[in-house]
């Protein structure tokens, strides 16, 4: 578990997607106050995880005043033109190319490395009915160097 | 446009995004350890916060762009009504509200049994809703004919019937303004309904003013208003309710050439103290029909007569000339019988002041104006009938301009006229302008060109044109263009104008580029006294097909 130490120096983001473990597979929660918290801040890798995963998960265009944010692959896979393993291949890399794009506009070079996006690496890809599972693993520029800071439980009025 | 912004999607995108900048630049200040470049932070607190502080900026600017006459003249468009209102308000200027058009309307029906037309009875004519004033009773007998609301039916040449009555349009707006003969549909029709028409022009339609017209009317109308200087008499007109819309205004005064009352003298020399205001109170000739008593004064020697009616100063005030004349029992509202002989006169009767006019031209189109005319009747066989003594009446048709009567009195009023002088208020000068062209179009182009769109388009050009004198082509061509496209052309537009001189002669200009009114000073026609006018029926528009050479 992280400590209030771990997090000098950094700065924080609002967890938005709650309940990830260290290891095998979790349903996240959408929430920013948990049942056992009143909210998570996270920094480092989880913070870039959680960008990645929000960017993903946006539709491009929904943001009214950011209308290059967001990707196509929900849109896509609403609309049903995802049909195939190799078609829903095809719109990730197309999202991960405006997922990275939109990344890189907003780090700045005094972020750690640990929060500045390197790759978005496919693992695999499963169609089941009408379910896709994708795998997918992000890496920062620190690479396997990562220091993996676990959420610190906050209250909202002691964010800062 | 109001000031409160109702859609949050409608902002603008720049001033979101400087908020939003700005607004994370502050709280890193305040807040050093916050992620603020992107992620959930970002998205949920500025970007919404930067979204509301951009509607209510848009809002204060708003507002403050309303209470500043400075930014109001600026763009008009922007301001918000009220709040122009309350700006106004300073100057003693109130938004004048829209009107709904009145006029009569002539219902034509096959017997002659008595008809009952309902309070509220709605036609229709040109997309607009007219309702009857109050419950009308038409009647075959004149003895029956007893309450204000009674019509007499009037028996017609093709064995129908007619009544008049009155109605208002549904809505406020100059839209509803019927031109005379316009036919309307009842939405029930009365028992042996034929058809219905308006008997006149329809009047008093005006649109709620707009924020550009409120203040271009404070403008004209934040001088002094008095019978004093140029401006100063455009303002104290713009200032009354009544008159405030008229569309053009020249003044002739001392040193004008057009002025003639000034310079009676042997030596040729201008004493001043009186003014000539020329007034165009409307944008089309105002139509009336009127009902004469003619009476026979001269035998033909076949077997017909000359007819003579008296046009009072009250009938139409400053009226420009008689446009038809016709048995009132005619069916066929087309046609007139010719005129002999019309003899303009000055009748300056009456208590109050009156203005010093001697000869008819001087006070020809002003309200002191009179007339007798003389016609064949080329119909009544006057055989068995005796001059001087038999009488008939006829249906008349005038055209001309209102307000004229009501201008004068109000100038002439003790409170109002300049002790050191007078003033005598006329209808411009008319040139009744006619044009032809044709629209080009190439073989197979298949779009749809709306004549009467066309048409009327041009007589709003033609009678916007001010105290200009010229009428240019190009103008005209400018606003067919607006109507076509893909390839299809305008041939030069022949334009013809008759000016009607205030001595009664007439003069012919005729051009294909620019339409120029003659300076005669002498006989008060010059680009400061006449104006324009192009009714949509007086335009000749044919289109052609063009086939494409063989190459």
């Amino acid at each position: 578990m992280s400590t209030v130490t771990d997090y000098i120096g950094r700065t924080v983001d609002l967890q938005a997607l709650q309940g990830a473990k260290q290891f095998g597979d979790t349903l996240l929660q959408q929430t920013l106050v948990g049942e056992t918290n009143r909210g998570l801040i996270i920094a480092g890798v989880q913070k870039l995880a959680q960008r990645v995963t929000i960017e993903f998960f946006t539709d491009v265009g929904s943001i009214t005043y950011e209308p290059t944010r967001g990707t196509a692959f929900m849109p896509s896979l609403r609309q049903g033109r995802l049909r195939t393993a190799l078609e829903v291949e095809q719109a990730f890399r197309s999202a991960v190319i405006d997922i990275k794009r939109t990344l890189r506009q907003q780090e700045l070079d005094t972020d750690p490395d640990d929060e500045r996006i390197d790759e978005i690496e496919l693992i695999s890809i499963v169609l089941s009915g009408d379910t896709v599972i994708l795998r997918f693993r992000v890496i920062s520029l620190a690479g396997d160097e990562r220091a993996v800071l676990f959420p610190l439980m906050t209250t909202l009025e002691g964010i800062s | 446009m109001s000031i409160e912004i109702t859609d949050l999607s409608t902002l603008d995108p720049d001033l979101v995004e400087q908020l939003q900048e700005e607004l994370a630049e502050r709280l890193q200040e305040a807040h050093p350890t916050l992620d603020l470049k992107s992620g959930v932070l970002r998205d949920l607190l500025l970007n919404l916060s930067a979204i509301l502080e951009a509607k209510n900026q848009t809002e204060t600017d708003r507002i403050r762009r309303s209470a500043s006459l400075a930014e109001i003249e600026a763009d008009p468009s922007l301001a918000d009504d009220d709040a122009v209102d309350n700006v106004m308000s300073n100057y003693r200027i109130t938004r004048q509200e829209g009107e709904a058009a009145t006029g009569q309307v002539t219902i034509i029906v096959s017997t002659n049994t008595t008809t009952t037309i309902a309070a509220g009875a709605i036609f229709e004519a040109d997309g607009k809703q007219f309702t009857a004033d109050t419950v009308f009773v038409a009647k075959a007998e004149p003895e029956n004919v007893q309450a204000t609301t009674d019509r007499l039916m009037q028996a017609l040449s093709d064995g129908s019937f007619a009544f008049v009555i009155s109605v208002t349009a549904s809505e406020v707006g100059a839209e509803s303004m019927l031109k005379k003969d316009t036919l309307l549909t009842p939405e029930t029709p009365p028992l042996n309904f034929v058809k219905a028409l308006a008997t006149n022009d329809f009047t008093g339609g005006v649109d709620t003013e707009t924020n550009q017209e409120i203040l271009t009317r404070m403008q004209e109308g934040i001088a002094a208003q008095a019978l004093s200087n140029r401006v100063n008499m455009t303002a104290l007109l713009r200032a009354h309710e009544d008159f405030s819309s008229y569309v053009a205004s020249s003044i002739i005064g001392y040193g004008d050439a057009e002025m003639l009352r000034d310079a009676r003298l042997i030596a040729p020399i201008s004493v001043g103290g009186r003014v000539d205001w020329y007034l165009r109170t409307a944008l089309q000739a105002y139509r009336i029909g009127v009902t004469v008593t003619a009476t026979l004064i001269e035998k033909t020697t076949d077997n017909r007569g000359i007819w003579q009616f008296g046009i009072g100063r009250d009938v139409l005030p400053g009226f420009y000339e008689v446009a038809s004349i016709r048995p009132t029992t005619s069916g066929e509202f087309s046609g007139t019988y010719p005129i002999e002989e019309e003899i303009r006169s000055n009748d300056l009767t009456g208590d109050g002041f009156i203005p010093d006019v001697q000869t008819v031209e001087e006070g020809a189109y002003s309200r002191f104006q009179a007339a007798v005319v003389r016609f064949k009747d080329t119909d009544t066989a006057t055989n068995s009938l005796t001059v001087n003594s038999s009488t008939k009446q006829y249906s008349v048709e005038l055209r001309g301009q209102p307000l004229i009567k009501d201008l004068q009195e109000y100038l002439s009023s003790r409170d109002i006229r300049n002790y050191a002088g007078d003033l005598l208020v006329k209808a411009p000068v008319p040139c009744f302008v006619r044009l032809s062209f044709e629209i080009e179009r190439p073989a197979g182009n298949t779009d749809e060109i709306d004549e009467d769109a066309i048409k009327v388009a041009l007589a709003d050009e033609v009678n916007a044109v001010s105290f200009t004198g010229r009428l240019p082509a190009s103008s005209l061509s400018d606003v067919v263009h607006n109507f076509l496209k893909n390839d299809v052309a305008v041939s030069a537009i022949d334009m013809l104008g008759r000016i009607r001189r205030p001595d009664a002669t007439t003069a012919w200009i005729r051009s294909s580029e620019v339409l120029v009114v003659p300076s005669e000073p002498d006989k008060m026609v010059t680009a400061k006294t006449v104006q324009f006018f192009l009714d949509p029926e007086d335009i000749g528009l044919s289109i052609v097909t063009v086939g494409e050479p063989q190459v």
